[in-house]
């Protein structure tokens, strides 16, 4: 992905050491994802009254 | 030695042009240009040099583009440990690569550390089999050719180097084995220091943390996809959200003006 930026011109692109699992685990700032889609077929499962 | 090439002839050259192309350190190139300066001798064609070399390695380059397909980033990780060609997932590929785009393919077999690692990223960014190949066929040739051409040319000083080494008899093995060996030990020691570099390059979250909070503007992108980005789950505070299969479409939301920090899961 970072190949893809710089490809764009993009110049100073990081990937973050130890990914959201690290982040999450110092406890900094998260916030609720509002954007995100299930596959139909999983929603099924994880809401089965909906 | 040439007793060897005589009997297998084909199939060795099959094998290691695929296998070099494939990630492993095996020196090609000086095979196919040696078979092509003994092709009287050993009673080979050019063409079939050619024909087995190009076979050979497209076999080798679709493997890694359907890997690329498949897989994705985590790819990257194993041609790595493979090949001993630690430049290949970092600063080469990103020039040549960053400024050409496919166009790279047609002289990435000539640099060590990139022949491997174009062709899963084209497959990793979904680019058409229909567009690969052309390029790709003809970094191939370009690369089999020239080998082929040198052979042919310096067919007489290659005849007189192995007569050389034959009369040197175990000593020439030895003056083959060592540099081999030196080469291999070279490309081990090379991979060290990219992983360094590499660990180097990326940024630890206290450091990003710091930027926030002093109020640096940076653009956070999150690269997760399926059941790492789901409702209900959580995402660093301010970052955007671009899944692998959406980048190389949206990746102009970018804006260009600030650094870019990048995360996975």
């Amino acid at each position: 992905m970072a190949l893809l930026l710089v490809e764009r011109g993009y110049r100073d692109v990081q990937p973050l050491q130890g990914g959201f699992d690290a982040w999450q685990a110092l406890g900094y700032p998260v916030e609720p994802i509002e954007d995100a889609e299930l596959p139909a077929a999983l929603a099924a499962e994880l809401n089965p009254a909906g | 030695m040439v007793q060897i090439f005589r009997e297998y002839g084909y199939g060795l050259l099959f094998v290691a042009i695929l296998a070099e192309t494939l990630g492993l350190p095996i020196p090609s190139y000086p095979l196919v240009l040696l078979a092509a300066a003994l092709a009287a001798e050993l009673h080979f064609s050019l063409g079939g040099v050619l024909f087995v070399g190009v076979v050979a390695a497209l076999m080798g380059d679709l493997t890694w583009y359907l890997i690329g397909r498949r897989r994705g980033r985590p790819i990257l990780r194993t041609l790595c440990s493979i090949s001993l060609n630690p430049d290949s997932c970092v600063s080469r590929t990103e020039n040549i690569f960053s400024r050409h785009g496919l166009k790279s393919l047609l002289v990435t077999k000539f640099f060590p550390g990139l022949n491997t690692v174009v062709q899963p990223i084209a497959g990793m960014l979904r680019i058409s089999l229909l567009r690969f190949i052309p390029f790709d066929l003809g970094g191939i040739v370009l690369w089999i050719g020239s080998a082929v051409t040198l052979g042919v040319v310096f067919r007489g000083q290659v005849e007189w180097l192995l007569e050389w080494l034959d009369a040197l008899g175990r000593l020439g093995l030895l003056m083959v084995g060592v540099p081999f060996v030196a080469w291999v030990l070279l490309k081990w020691l090379e991979r060290q220091r990219f992983y360094r570099r590499l660990e180097r390059s990326r940024i630890s979250c206290v450091d990003l943390k710091n930027l926030l909070d002093r109020g640096d503007r940076v653009t956070i992108v999150d690269l997760r996809s399926g059941l790492g980005y789901r409702p209900g789950g959580v995402k660093i505070r301010g970052s955007m959200h671009i899944p692998p299969q959406e980048f190389e479409a949206r990746s102009k939301e970018i804006p260009p003006d600030r650094p870019i920090v990048m995360y996975c899961t």
